[in-house]
């Protein structure tokens, strides 16, 4: 690359070449553009190895942001089809029910209440009927 | 690049002419009761959606919570769909909504003020998977993973917005318009806007 191609790339870009920034480069990367302009910019981009360098590190960029962003997996999309399916067509009442994650601990909170109720209520006849208490 | 006044010309868009006589008719069957129908939308938009939330979200279990919470509001509110978006912008718009809110509620609560509810479970099995054949690279990619996120969370809410709902292949300018509520003029140039800030933060840490 040349001094000036140099010097373009980094006045230019900072000061976006002399104008604005220039949008036309990321809706060309994107597949935005008409089919007459991403020709003419094709062009440009040919001609001009300034251009074609921003191109490149907005590219770059993009990828880098696109594969920061990935989840690491999908999960089945069955699953959840059958899941909102059988909540979509329960009564609106259920459905509030089971999608709140507050209500939904409700009941297994109150289960183990009990439980442990049950449990100390026999420990305690248990105990009294020894005698030990 | 630029007009001889020295102004930046808008860049003329292609928009996409979406498939909405598809969606009338599916939105119709569902109404109607056909289940399976309802069933081959959810399977359709399923990956689409959860992208989209866990790029808000950044957690699978948020992400597929919302992603569920959505269809069924979907279904739910099927008998609103107007028709004046397409049924995926329309479905898309409800699973952004969601997923801001929740990101809202998450970072009031006190697991994020200790930084605590990030993935980190996927993370670690991200690595883990990685690092048995080359754990350098498994540490570099994960630390390049970091400072782009943090990078992408210094940018400004409507350009971090932008980029991150954009990157699909099934998502134009103009998908990511409707769903924003912004003309797609402003799409082109909060993306741009987000992709040249992120490439200076990124050139200052050395990643591009």
């Amino acid at each position: 690359m040349s001094m000036w191609s140099r010097m373009r790339v980094w006045f230019g870009w900072r000061l976006g070449s002399g104008g604005g920034p220039d949008e036309r480069l990321s809706a060309f990367i994107d597949g935005e553009l008409d089919d007459r302009s991403r020709e003419d910019m094709a062009a440009e981009i040919a001609l001009d190895p300034g251009i074609c360098v921003q191109v490149q590190r907005l590219r770059m960029t993009e990828d880098l942001a696109h594969s920061a962003l990935q989840p690491p997996s999908i999960p089945n999309p069955d699953v959840c089809a059958e899941h909102v399916l059988a909540l979509a067509t329960a009564d609106t009442g259920e459905v509030a029910a089971a999608t709140s994650p507050s209500n939904s601990r409700v009941p297994t909170a109150v289960l183990a209440s009990v439980g442990l109720l049950l449990t100390a209520g026999v420990a305690f006849v248990g105990l009294r009927r020894r005698g030990l208490v | 690049m630029n007009a001889p006044n020295g102004q930046t010309s808008p860049p003329k868009l292609w928009i996409r002419t979406a498939e909405y006589a598809d969606d009338a008719a599916r939105v119709e069957r569902v109404l109607a009761g056909d289940q399976r129908a309802f069933g081959d939308l959810v399977r359709q938009y399923h990956g689409l959606c959860y992208h989209v939330s866990y790029k808000v979200l950044r957690n699978a279990g948020d992400a597929e919570e919302i992603v569920q919470d959505a269809f069924i509001k979907v279904h739910g509110a099927l008998a609103e769909f107007r028709g004046e978006a397409s049924l995926k912008t329309w479905i898309l718009r409800i699973v952004w909504r969601l997923s801001l809110n929740r990101q809202r509620d998450r970072s009031r609560s006190a697991w994020s003020r200790l930084g605590l509810d990030g993935d980190a479970e996927a993370d670690v099995e991200m690595v883990r998977s990685r690092s048995a054949e080359h754990p350098d690279r498994a540490y570099q990619a994960q630390d390049t993973k970091e400072k782009v996120l943090e990078a992408i969370d210094r940018l400004p809410e409507p350009l971090r917005q932008a980029l991150v709902l954009h990157g699909f292949e099934e998502l134009g300018y103009d998908d990511v318009a409707r769903i924003l509520q912004v003309p797609v003029g402003t799409v082109c140039s909060r993306i741009h806007g987000a992709r040249r800030k992120l490439a200076d933060d990124l050139q200052r840490r050395g990643l591009v």
